[in-house]
Protein backbone atom coordinates (compact mmCIF):
# COMPACT_ATOMS: atom_id res chain seq x y z
CA UNK A 1 0.00 0.00 0.00
CA UNK A 2 1.34 3.12 -1.22
CA UNK A 3 2.59 5.86 1.38
CA UNK A 4 0.07 8.11 -0.24
CA UNK A 5 -3.33 6.24 0.43
CA UNK A 6 -3.41 8.12 3.79
CA UNK A 7 -3.05 11.15 1.86
CA UNK A 8 -5.90 10.61 -0.74
CA UNK A 9 -7.78 9.52 2.15
CA UNK A 10 -7.92 12.18 4.04
CA UNK A 11 -8.47 14.74 0.81
CA UNK A 12 -11.61 12.72 0.26
CA UNK A 13 -12.41 13.03 3.80
CA UNK A 14 -11.87 17.14 3.56
CA UNK A 15 -13.93 17.35 0.61
CA UNK A 16 -16.90 15.28 2.02
CA UNK A 17 -16.35 17.43 5.51
CA UNK A 18 -16.66 20.51 3.66
CA UNK A 19 -19.28 19.09 0.98
CA UNK A 20 -21.42 18.49 4.40
CA UNK A 21 -20.68 21.68 6.02
CA UNK A 22 -21.37 24.26 3.47
CA UNK A 23 -24.91 23.06 2.77
CA UNK A 24 -26.00 22.85 5.95
CA UNK A 25 -28.68 24.79 7.73
CA UNK A 26 -28.13 24.31 11.16
CA UNK A 27 -25.24 26.92 12.08
CA UNK A 28 -24.09 24.96 14.81
CA UNK A 29 -23.95 22.04 13.38
CA UNK A 30 -21.78 23.72 10.47
CA UNK A 31 -19.85 25.04 12.86
CA UNK A 32 -18.74 22.13 14.78
CA UNK A 33 -17.75 20.54 11.15
CA UNK A 34 -15.68 23.59 10.59
CA UNK A 35 -13.87 22.73 13.58
CA UNK A 36 -13.53 19.04 12.11
CA UNK A 37 -12.21 20.64 8.73
CA UNK A 38 -9.75 22.77 10.25
CA UNK A 39 -8.42 20.07 12.41
CA UNK A 40 -8.14 17.55 9.44
CA UNK A 41 -6.74 20.29 7.16
CA UNK A 42 -3.78 20.75 9.55
CA UNK A 43 -3.40 17.24 9.60
CA UNK A 44 -2.94 17.91 5.66
CA UNK A 45 -0.67 20.60 6.44
CA UNK A 46 1.86 17.95 8.62
CA UNK A 47 1.55 15.47 5.80
CA UNK A 48 3.04 18.26 3.28
CA UNK A 49 5.72 19.42 5.72
CA UNK A 50 4.49 22.76 6.74
CA UNK A 51 4.49 22.16 10.78
CA UNK A 52 4.31 25.63 11.08
CA UNK A 53 1.46 26.64 9.34
CA UNK A 54 -0.08 23.12 11.09
CA UNK A 55 -0.07 24.90 14.47
CA UNK A 56 -1.22 28.16 13.44
CA UNK A 57 -4.13 26.09 11.60
CA UNK A 58 -5.27 23.78 14.28
CA UNK A 59 -5.29 26.75 17.05
CA UNK A 60 -5.90 29.92 15.07
CA UNK A 61 -7.87 28.54 11.92
CA UNK A 62 -10.00 25.80 13.98
CA UNK A 63 -9.86 27.23 16.62
CA UNK A 64 -10.55 30.97 17.07
CA UNK A 65 -12.70 30.97 13.72
CA UNK A 66 -14.57 27.77 15.15
CA UNK A 67 -14.99 29.63 18.14
CA UNK A 68 -16.27 32.59 16.53
CA UNK A 69 -18.54 30.34 14.27
CA UNK A 70 -20.27 28.50 17.12
CA UNK A 71 -20.69 31.63 19.25
CA UNK A 72 -22.13 33.54 16.27
CA UNK A 73 -23.91 30.37 15.67
CA UNK A 74 -25.73 30.09 18.92
CA UNK A 75 -26.74 33.83 19.41
CA UNK A 76 -28.05 34.54 16.44
CA UNK A 77 -31.27 32.69 17.02
CA UNK A 78 -34.84 33.64 15.88
CA UNK A 79 -36.39 36.71 17.25
CA UNK A 80 -40.60 36.55 18.04
CA UNK A 81 -42.12 34.29 15.49
CA UNK A 82 -39.22 31.93 14.42
CA UNK A 83 -38.83 33.59 10.85
CA UNK A 84 -35.58 32.58 11.29
CA UNK A 85 -35.72 29.63 8.37
CA UNK A 86 -32.93 30.89 5.65
CA UNK A 87 -35.23 31.35 2.10
CA UNK A 88 -35.74 28.00 0.30
CA UNK A 89 -32.99 28.50 -2.08
CA UNK A 90 -33.83 29.16 -5.52
CA UNK A 91 -33.31 27.25 -8.39
CA UNK A 92 -31.59 30.02 -9.90
CA UNK A 93 -28.86 30.50 -7.26
CA UNK A 94 -28.02 27.51 -7.47
CA UNK A 95 -27.58 27.06 -11.55
CA UNK A 96 -25.43 30.42 -10.51
CA UNK A 97 -23.54 29.07 -7.79
CA UNK A 98 -22.59 25.35 -10.10
CA UNK A 99 -22.09 27.46 -12.71
CA UNK A 100 -19.66 29.85 -11.15
CA UNK A 101 -18.10 26.87 -9.53
CA UNK A 102 -17.30 24.79 -12.69
CA UNK A 103 -16.25 27.85 -14.18
CA UNK A 104 -13.43 28.55 -10.95
CA UNK A 105 -12.88 24.94 -11.26
CA UNK A 106 -11.68 24.09 -14.60
CA UNK A 107 -10.04 27.69 -14.56
CA UNK A 108 -7.91 26.82 -11.69
CA UNK A 109 -7.27 23.05 -13.21
CA UNK A 110 -5.72 24.95 -16.51
CA UNK A 111 -3.98 27.09 -14.13
CA UNK A 112 -2.04 24.22 -12.11
CA UNK A 113 -1.34 21.84 -14.92
CA UNK A 114 0.03 24.97 -16.71
CA UNK A 115 2.77 25.39 -14.04
CA UNK A 116 5.47 22.86 -14.27
CA UNK A 117 5.63 19.38 -11.81
CA UNK A 118 9.03 19.86 -10.20
CA UNK A 119 10.70 23.33 -9.34
CA UNK A 120 12.87 23.93 -6.24
CA UNK A 121 10.86 27.24 -6.03
CA UNK A 122 12.46 29.72 -4.27
CA UNK A 123 14.06 27.32 -1.30
CA UNK A 124 17.79 27.79 -2.73
CA UNK A 125 17.65 31.48 -2.37
CA UNK A 126 16.20 31.03 1.31
CA UNK A 127 18.90 28.68 1.92
CA UNK A 128 21.55 30.50 0.67
CA UNK A 129 20.66 33.75 2.70
CA UNK A 130 19.20 32.11 5.81
CA UNK A 131 22.47 32.61 7.69
CA UNK A 132 22.53 36.17 7.04
CA UNK A 133 19.32 36.56 8.81
CA UNK A 134 20.07 35.85 12.53
CA UNK A 135 17.97 32.78 12.86
CA UNK A 136 18.30 29.32 11.86
CA UNK A 137 14.55 28.11 11.00
CA UNK A 138 13.57 29.05 7.16
CA UNK A 139 10.11 29.93 7.97
CA UNK A 140 11.16 32.54 10.51
CA UNK A 141 13.73 33.80 8.78
CA UNK A 142 11.27 34.58 5.57
CA UNK A 143 8.27 35.72 7.85
CA UNK A 144 10.86 38.13 9.72
CA UNK A 145 13.88 38.71 8.28
CA UNK A 146 13.31 38.47 4.04
CA UNK A 147 9.60 39.56 4.23
CA UNK A 148 9.50 40.91 7.45
CA UNK A 149 7.45 44.10 5.42
CA UNK A 150 4.25 41.68 4.74
CA UNK A 151 4.26 40.81 8.67
CA UNK A 152 4.11 44.21 9.44
CA UNK A 153 1.28 45.06 7.85
CA UNK A 154 -0.26 41.41 8.31
CA UNK A 155 -0.35 42.65 12.45
CA UNK A 156 -1.38 46.51 11.54
CA UNK A 157 -3.88 44.16 9.80
CA UNK A 158 -5.29 42.23 12.68
CA UNK A 159 -5.34 45.72 14.87
CA UNK A 160 -7.23 47.32 12.56
CA UNK A 161 -10.17 44.15 12.55
CA UNK A 162 -10.07 45.06 16.07
CA UNK A 163 -10.87 48.66 15.98
CA UNK A 164 -13.27 47.63 13.11
CA UNK A 165 -15.12 45.67 15.84
CA UNK A 166 -15.02 47.99 18.79
CA UNK A 167 -16.31 50.80 16.27
CA UNK A 168 -19.23 48.43 14.98
CA UNK A 169 -20.81 47.55 18.45
CA UNK A 170 -23.21 49.14 19.92
CA UNK A 171 -22.00 49.08 23.55
CA UNK A 172 -18.78 50.30 23.69
CA UNK A 173 -17.26 48.69 26.95
CA UNK A 174 -16.86 44.95 27.03
CA UNK A 175 -17.75 43.32 29.62
CA UNK A 176 -18.66 39.80 30.76
CA UNK A 177 -21.13 39.98 33.21
CA UNK A 178 -22.03 36.17 34.19
CA UNK A 179 -25.55 35.19 34.63
CA UNK A 180 -24.56 32.91 37.18
CA UNK A 181 -21.24 32.12 39.14
CA UNK A 182 -18.86 31.31 37.17
CA UNK A 183 -18.12 27.25 37.39
CA UNK A 184 -15.28 26.61 40.13
CA UNK A 185 -13.53 23.71 37.80
CA UNK A 186 -13.56 25.51 35.04
CA UNK A 187 -12.39 28.18 36.70
CA UNK A 188 -9.56 26.27 38.46
CA UNK A 189 -8.71 24.55 35.20
CA UNK A 190 -7.99 28.26 33.68
CA UNK A 191 -6.13 29.55 36.69
CA UNK A 192 -4.23 25.51 36.40
CA UNK A 193 -3.72 26.12 32.66
CA UNK A 194 -2.81 29.64 33.02
CA UNK A 195 1.12 29.32 33.70
CA UNK A 196 1.66 26.45 31.95
CA UNK A 197 0.25 28.00 28.49
CA UNK A 198 2.61 31.15 29.04
CA UNK A 199 5.37 28.87 29.90
CA UNK A 200 4.14 26.39 26.58
CA UNK A 201 4.16 29.97 24.49
CA UNK A 202 7.08 31.40 25.98
CA UNK A 203 8.76 28.17 24.78
CA UNK A 204 7.41 27.98 21.38
CA UNK A 205 7.96 31.55 20.80
CA UNK A 206 11.85 30.84 21.53
CA UNK A 207 11.73 27.76 19.64
CA UNK A 208 11.00 29.36 16.90
CA UNK A 209 14.62 30.46 15.44
CA UNK A 210 15.74 26.74 15.29
CA UNK A 211 12.67 24.82 14.72
CA UNK A 212 8.55 25.87 13.89
CA UNK A 213 7.16 27.79 16.19
CA UNK A 214 7.58 31.46 16.46
CA UNK A 215 5.69 34.98 17.12
CA UNK A 216 2.18 33.45 15.81
CA UNK A 217 1.86 29.90 17.55
CA UNK A 218 3.46 31.77 20.79
CA UNK A 219 0.39 33.97 20.28
CA UNK A 220 -2.52 31.57 19.30
CA UNK A 221 -1.82 30.18 22.64
CA UNK A 222 -1.63 32.98 24.47
CA UNK A 223 -5.21 33.97 22.94
CA UNK A 224 -6.45 30.51 23.60
CA UNK A 225 -5.48 31.60 27.02
CA UNK A 226 -7.14 34.64 27.76
CA UNK A 227 -10.53 33.47 26.03
CA UNK A 228 -10.17 29.88 28.84
CA UNK A 229 -9.52 33.15 31.60
CA UNK A 230 -12.42 35.28 29.83
CA UNK A 231 -14.85 32.07 29.55
CA UNK A 232 -13.91 30.52 33.23
CA UNK A 233 -14.92 34.53 34.55
CA UNK A 234 -11.66 34.38 36.07
CA UNK A 235 -10.15 37.60 34.66
CA UNK A 236 -11.71 39.20 31.78
CA UNK A 237 -11.91 42.06 29.95
CA UNK A 238 -14.18 43.97 32.65
CA UNK A 239 -11.29 43.54 35.13
CA UNK A 240 -8.31 44.98 32.93
CA UNK A 241 -7.52 48.55 33.12
CA UNK A 242 -8.32 50.29 29.26
CA UNK A 243 -4.88 51.19 28.75
CA UNK A 244 -3.05 47.75 29.82
CA UNK A 245 -6.02 46.35 26.93
CA UNK A 246 -4.60 48.82 24.44
CA UNK A 247 -1.12 48.75 24.98
CA UNK A 248 -1.37 45.19 24.67
CA UNK A 249 -3.41 44.81 21.63
CA UNK A 250 -1.14 48.00 19.73
CA UNK A 251 2.28 46.36 21.46
CA UNK A 252 3.16 44.11 18.21
CA UNK A 253 2.31 46.89 15.27
CA UNK A 254 4.08 49.71 17.15
CA UNK A 255 7.59 47.72 17.95
CA UNK A 256 7.54 46.62 14.63
CA UNK A 257 7.03 50.00 13.02
CA UNK A 258 9.79 51.48 15.59
CA UNK A 259 11.96 48.79 14.26
CA UNK A 260 10.81 49.40 10.58
CA UNK A 261 11.57 53.59 11.43
CA UNK A 262 14.54 52.98 12.95
CA UNK A 263 15.91 50.86 10.26
CA UNK A 264 14.60 53.70 7.92
CA UNK A 265 17.00 56.16 9.54
CA UNK A 266 20.21 54.08 10.37
CA UNK A 267 19.64 52.13 6.99
CA UNK A 268 17.75 53.73 4.32
CA UNK A 269 15.93 50.76 3.88
CA UNK A 270 12.55 49.73 6.37
CA UNK A 271 13.34 46.90 8.31
CA UNK A 272 16.65 46.06 6.90
CA UNK A 273 17.91 44.46 10.15
CA UNK A 274 21.72 45.08 10.77
CA UNK A 275 23.39 41.18 11.08
CA UNK A 276 24.81 42.08 14.35
CA UNK A 277 21.36 42.49 16.31
CA UNK A 278 19.14 40.09 13.77
CA UNK A 279 18.28 37.92 16.12
CA UNK A 280 18.03 40.28 19.28
CA UNK A 281 15.91 42.53 16.81
CA UNK A 282 13.71 39.25 15.87
CA UNK A 283 13.23 37.86 19.19
CA UNK A 284 11.94 41.47 20.59
CA UNK A 285 9.58 41.90 17.23
CA UNK A 286 8.54 38.57 17.92
CA UNK A 287 7.55 38.81 21.68
CA UNK A 288 6.03 42.05 21.64
CA UNK A 289 4.13 40.37 18.21
CA UNK A 290 3.41 37.18 20.47
CA UNK A 291 1.22 39.06 23.10
CA UNK A 292 -0.69 41.30 20.26
CA UNK A 293 -2.03 38.60 18.38
CA UNK A 294 -3.08 36.69 21.61
CA UNK A 295 -4.82 40.00 22.83
CA UNK A 296 -6.27 40.74 19.45
CA UNK A 297 -7.46 36.93 18.71
CA UNK A 298 -8.71 37.52 22.46
CA UNK A 299 -10.33 40.13 21.79
CA UNK A 300 -11.92 39.40 18.71
CA UNK A 301 -13.95 36.87 20.18
CA UNK A 302 -15.20 38.54 23.07
CA UNK A 303 -15.55 42.32 21.74
CA UNK A 304 -18.25 40.88 19.65
CA UNK A 305 -20.42 39.67 22.47
CA UNK A 306 -23.06 41.93 23.48
CA UNK A 307 -22.45 43.32 27.22
CA UNK A 308 -26.39 42.62 28.88
CA UNK A 309 -26.74 39.08 28.09
CA UNK A 310 -24.77 36.63 30.18
CA UNK A 311 -22.25 34.33 28.75
CA UNK A 312 -23.09 30.74 27.01
CA UNK A 313 -22.34 27.68 28.14
CA UNK A 314 -18.48 27.92 28.71
CA UNK A 315 -15.76 25.63 26.42
CA UNK A 316 -13.08 24.18 27.18
CA UNK A 317 -10.61 25.56 25.12
CA UNK A 318 -7.96 22.97 23.94
CA UNK A 319 -4.88 23.65 26.43
CA UNK B 1 2.68 19.17 -14.22
CA UNK B 2 4.07 16.19 -15.23
CA UNK B 3 6.67 14.57 -12.97
CA UNK B 4 4.95 16.14 -9.74
CA UNK B 5 4.91 14.33 -6.63
CA UNK B 6 1.93 12.11 -6.09
CA UNK B 7 1.23 14.08 -3.14
CA UNK B 8 1.17 17.76 -4.44
CA UNK B 9 -1.23 16.08 -7.30
CA UNK B 10 -3.67 14.55 -4.38
CA UNK B 11 -3.86 18.06 -2.32
CA UNK B 12 -4.20 20.07 -5.73
CA UNK B 13 -7.12 17.87 -6.89
CA UNK B 14 -8.51 18.77 -3.32
CA UNK B 15 -8.24 21.95 -3.17
CA UNK B 16 -9.86 22.84 -6.82
CA UNK B 17 -13.14 20.67 -5.62
CA UNK B 18 -12.69 22.67 -2.13
CA UNK B 19 -13.00 26.14 -4.00
CA UNK B 20 -15.50 24.69 -6.40
CA UNK B 21 -17.66 23.78 -3.30
CA UNK B 22 -16.83 27.02 -1.53
CA UNK B 23 -17.76 29.64 -4.37
CA UNK B 24 -21.06 27.12 -5.28
CA UNK B 25 -22.01 28.04 -1.68
CA UNK B 26 -21.09 31.31 -1.32
CA UNK B 27 -23.24 32.40 -5.05
CA UNK B 28 -26.27 29.91 -3.64
CA UNK B 29 -26.83 30.12 -0.21
CA UNK B 30 -28.51 33.79 1.09
CA UNK B 31 -27.50 33.47 5.01
CA UNK B 32 -25.10 35.74 5.84
CA UNK B 33 -23.26 33.09 8.09
CA UNK B 34 -23.22 30.64 5.93
CA UNK B 35 -21.39 32.73 3.31
CA UNK B 36 -19.39 33.81 5.99
CA UNK B 37 -18.30 30.14 6.98
CA UNK B 38 -18.22 29.73 2.72
CA UNK B 39 -15.47 32.26 2.77
CA UNK B 40 -13.33 30.52 5.14
CA UNK B 41 -13.65 27.27 3.36
CA UNK B 42 -12.67 29.31 -0.13
CA UNK B 43 -9.12 30.97 1.65
CA UNK B 44 -8.50 27.39 3.28
CA UNK B 45 -8.74 25.57 -0.39
CA UNK B 46 -6.44 28.48 -1.54
CA UNK B 47 -4.11 27.78 1.18
CA UNK B 48 -3.83 24.20 0.71
CA UNK B 49 -2.90 24.70 -3.14
CA UNK B 50 -0.16 26.97 -1.79
CA UNK B 51 1.51 24.51 0.60
CA UNK B 52 0.97 21.51 -1.87
CA UNK B 53 2.71 23.13 -4.55
CA UNK B 54 5.30 24.02 -2.49
CA UNK B 55 6.43 20.96 -2.35
CA UNK B 56 7.37 20.21 -5.87
CA UNK B 57 10.95 19.85 -5.01
CA UNK B 58 12.53 17.00 -6.28
CA UNK B 59 14.36 16.05 -2.94
CA UNK B 60 11.10 16.82 -0.92
CA UNK B 61 12.22 19.74 0.80
CA UNK B 62 9.26 22.19 0.93
CA UNK B 63 9.49 25.82 -0.13
CA UNK B 64 9.59 27.90 2.77
CA UNK B 65 8.18 30.97 1.45
CA UNK B 66 4.47 29.99 0.49
CA UNK B 67 4.34 28.54 4.29
CA UNK B 68 5.00 31.88 5.05
CA UNK B 69 2.19 33.71 3.20
CA UNK B 70 -0.41 31.19 4.09
CA UNK B 71 0.54 31.58 7.80
CA UNK B 72 0.19 35.37 7.47
CA UNK B 73 -3.40 34.20 5.55
CA UNK B 74 -4.30 32.24 8.39
CA UNK B 75 -4.48 35.56 10.60
CA UNK B 76 -5.64 38.02 7.87
CA UNK B 77 -8.36 35.31 7.52
CA UNK B 78 -9.48 35.26 11.13
CA UNK B 79 -9.71 38.80 11.18
CA UNK B 80 -11.84 39.26 8.43
CA UNK B 81 -13.81 36.42 9.95
CA UNK B 82 -13.83 38.54 13.59
CA UNK B 83 -15.06 41.43 11.66
CA UNK B 84 -17.42 40.05 9.26
CA UNK B 85 -19.10 38.16 12.33
CA UNK B 86 -19.30 41.23 13.97
CA UNK B 87 -20.95 43.04 11.19
CA UNK B 88 -23.23 39.71 11.41
CA UNK B 89 -23.55 40.45 15.21
CA UNK B 90 -25.16 44.31 14.58
CA UNK B 91 -26.87 43.52 11.00
CA UNK B 92 -29.00 41.06 13.38
CA UNK B 93 -29.44 43.95 16.37
CA UNK B 94 -30.89 46.47 14.20
CA UNK B 95 -32.72 44.08 11.74
CA UNK B 96 -33.19 41.01 13.30
CA UNK B 97 -32.59 39.67 10.12
CA UNK B 98 -29.14 37.07 9.11
CA UNK B 99 -30.25 37.23 5.82
CA UNK B 100 -27.77 38.79 3.14
CA UNK B 101 -30.83 40.93 1.33
CA UNK B 102 -32.61 41.64 4.85
CA UNK B 103 -35.63 39.43 4.62
CA UNK B 104 -37.01 38.03 7.40
CA UNK B 105 -36.44 40.86 9.74
CA UNK B 106 -38.57 42.33 11.41
CA UNK B 107 -38.13 45.92 10.44
CA UNK C 1 16.58 -4.26 20.53
CA UNK C 2 15.84 -1.67 17.90
CA UNK C 3 13.58 -3.70 16.60
CA UNK C 4 11.37 -4.92 18.94
CA UNK C 5 10.57 -1.62 20.07
CA UNK C 6 9.63 -0.72 16.57
CA UNK C 7 7.40 -3.79 16.65
CA UNK C 8 5.64 -2.57 20.24
CA UNK C 9 5.40 0.87 18.78
CA UNK C 10 3.20 -0.38 16.07
CA UNK C 11 1.51 -2.59 18.29
CA UNK C 12 0.48 0.13 20.47
CA UNK C 13 -0.64 2.51 17.43
CA UNK C 14 -3.05 -0.23 16.27
CA UNK C 15 -4.34 -0.72 19.57
CA UNK C 16 -4.38 3.20 20.03
CA UNK C 17 -6.39 3.93 17.23
CA UNK C 18 -8.63 -0.13 17.76
CA UNK C 19 -9.43 2.65 20.95
CA UNK C 20 -10.41 5.48 19.13
CA UNK C 21 -12.83 3.68 16.68
CA UNK C 22 -14.32 2.37 20.32
CA UNK C 23 -14.91 5.34 21.14
CA UNK C 24 -16.37 6.90 17.51
CA UNK C 25 -18.31 4.23 17.10
CA UNK C 26 -19.91 4.74 20.71
CA UNK C 27 -20.59 9.08 20.24
CA UNK C 28 -22.68 7.95 16.92
CA UNK C 29 -24.48 4.57 18.50
CA UNK C 30 -25.45 6.05 21.79
CA UNK C 31 -28.58 6.85 22.67
CA UNK C 32 -27.99 10.36 24.83
CA UNK C 33 -25.61 12.68 25.73
CA UNK C 34 -24.08 10.80 29.05
CA UNK C 35 -23.17 7.76 27.89
CA UNK C 36 -21.62 9.22 24.37
CA UNK C 37 -19.34 11.09 26.89
CA UNK C 38 -18.44 7.74 28.41
CA UNK C 39 -17.71 6.39 25.32
CA UNK C 40 -15.87 9.75 24.11
CA UNK C 41 -13.45 10.55 27.40
CA UNK C 42 -12.56 7.09 28.31
CA UNK C 43 -12.19 5.07 25.30
CA UNK C 44 -10.65 8.21 23.18
CA UNK C 45 -7.83 8.93 26.16
CA UNK C 46 -7.14 5.68 26.21
CA UNK C 47 -6.65 5.36 22.67
CA UNK C 48 -4.44 8.87 22.81
CA UNK C 49 -2.00 7.21 25.65
CA UNK C 50 -2.03 4.28 23.57
CA UNK C 51 -0.97 6.41 20.30
CA UNK C 52 1.49 8.58 22.69
CA UNK C 53 3.04 5.39 24.41
CA UNK C 54 3.70 3.70 21.04
CA UNK C 55 5.62 7.09 19.43
CA UNK C 56 7.20 7.84 22.92
CA UNK C 57 9.29 4.50 23.24
CA UNK C 58 10.52 4.60 19.21
CA UNK C 59 11.00 8.55 20.10
CA UNK C 60 14.84 9.62 19.19
CA UNK C 61 15.41 10.91 22.87
CA UNK C 62 13.95 11.28 26.74
CA UNK C 63 13.01 15.13 25.91
CA UNK C 64 10.77 14.17 22.89
CA UNK C 65 9.12 11.15 24.13
CA UNK C 66 8.40 13.50 27.77
CA UNK C 67 6.61 16.17 25.76
CA UNK C 68 4.57 13.22 24.43
CA UNK C 69 4.08 12.66 27.64
CA UNK C 70 3.18 15.79 28.87
CA UNK C 71 0.95 16.14 25.81
CA UNK C 72 -1.33 13.31 27.11
CA UNK C 73 -1.76 14.76 30.59
CA UNK C 74 -2.47 17.61 29.02
CA UNK C 75 -5.23 16.11 26.68
CA UNK C 76 -6.56 14.21 30.14
CA UNK C 77 -6.91 17.31 32.39
CA UNK C 78 -8.82 19.03 29.03
CA UNK C 79 -10.78 16.49 28.31
CA UNK C 80 -12.09 15.86 31.68
CA UNK C 81 -13.28 19.60 32.25
CA UNK C 82 -15.25 19.89 28.32
CA UNK C 83 -16.93 16.24 29.81
CA UNK C 84 -17.60 17.77 33.32
CA UNK C 85 -19.36 21.00 31.32
CA UNK C 86 -20.67 19.34 28.63
CA UNK C 87 -22.07 16.63 31.36
CA UNK C 88 -23.61 19.96 33.58
CA UNK C 89 -25.12 21.68 30.93
CA UNK C 90 -27.06 18.85 29.29
CA UNK C 91 -28.00 18.00 32.96
CA UNK C 92 -29.33 21.62 33.31
CA UNK C 93 -30.89 21.77 29.68
CA UNK C 94 -32.83 18.72 30.62
CA UNK C 95 -32.40 16.79 34.14
CA UNK C 96 -34.43 13.84 33.19
CA UNK C 97 -32.15 11.98 30.09
CA UNK C 98 -34.29 9.58 28.07
CA UNK C 99 -32.91 6.15 29.36
CA UNK C 100 -33.58 7.20 33.35
CA UNK C 101 -29.61 6.65 33.80
CA UNK C 102 -29.96 10.43 34.77
CA UNK C 103 -26.79 9.93 37.49
CA UNK C 104 -24.42 11.94 36.22
CA UNK C 105 -22.14 12.91 39.26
Amino acid sequence: MPAETIDILLAATLCLIAWRLLGDRDHVRAATLFIAFGLLLAIAWVRLDAPDVAVAEAAIGAGVTGLLFLDAAGRLRPRGDGRRRERPISGGRIVAGTAAALACAVGLTGAILALPGVTDGLRPLVAENVPRSGVEHPVTAVLLAFRAWDTLLEVAVLLVGIAGILAIRREWAVSMRARRAPDPLLATFARAAAPVLVLAAGYLLWLGSTGPGGAFQAGALLGALMLLLALAGVAGPARVPAAVQRAALGAGTGVFALVALGTAITDGTMLALPSGAAYELILTIETAVAVSVGAALGALVLAARPRRTGTAAPEGEEA
Amino acid sequence: MSGAPAIVVIYAAASVVLVALAVRALVARTDVLACIIALNVLGAAVFLLLVALARRAPDGAPDPVPHTLVLTGIVVAVSLTGLAVALLRRLHDETGSTDLDGEGGER
Amino acid sequence: MGEITDLLGAALLLIGAGFFTAGSLGVLRFPDVYSRLHALTKADNLGLGCVLLGLAITASDAAVAGKLVFVWLAALVASATSCYLIGGTALRRAPRSGSGRSDAR
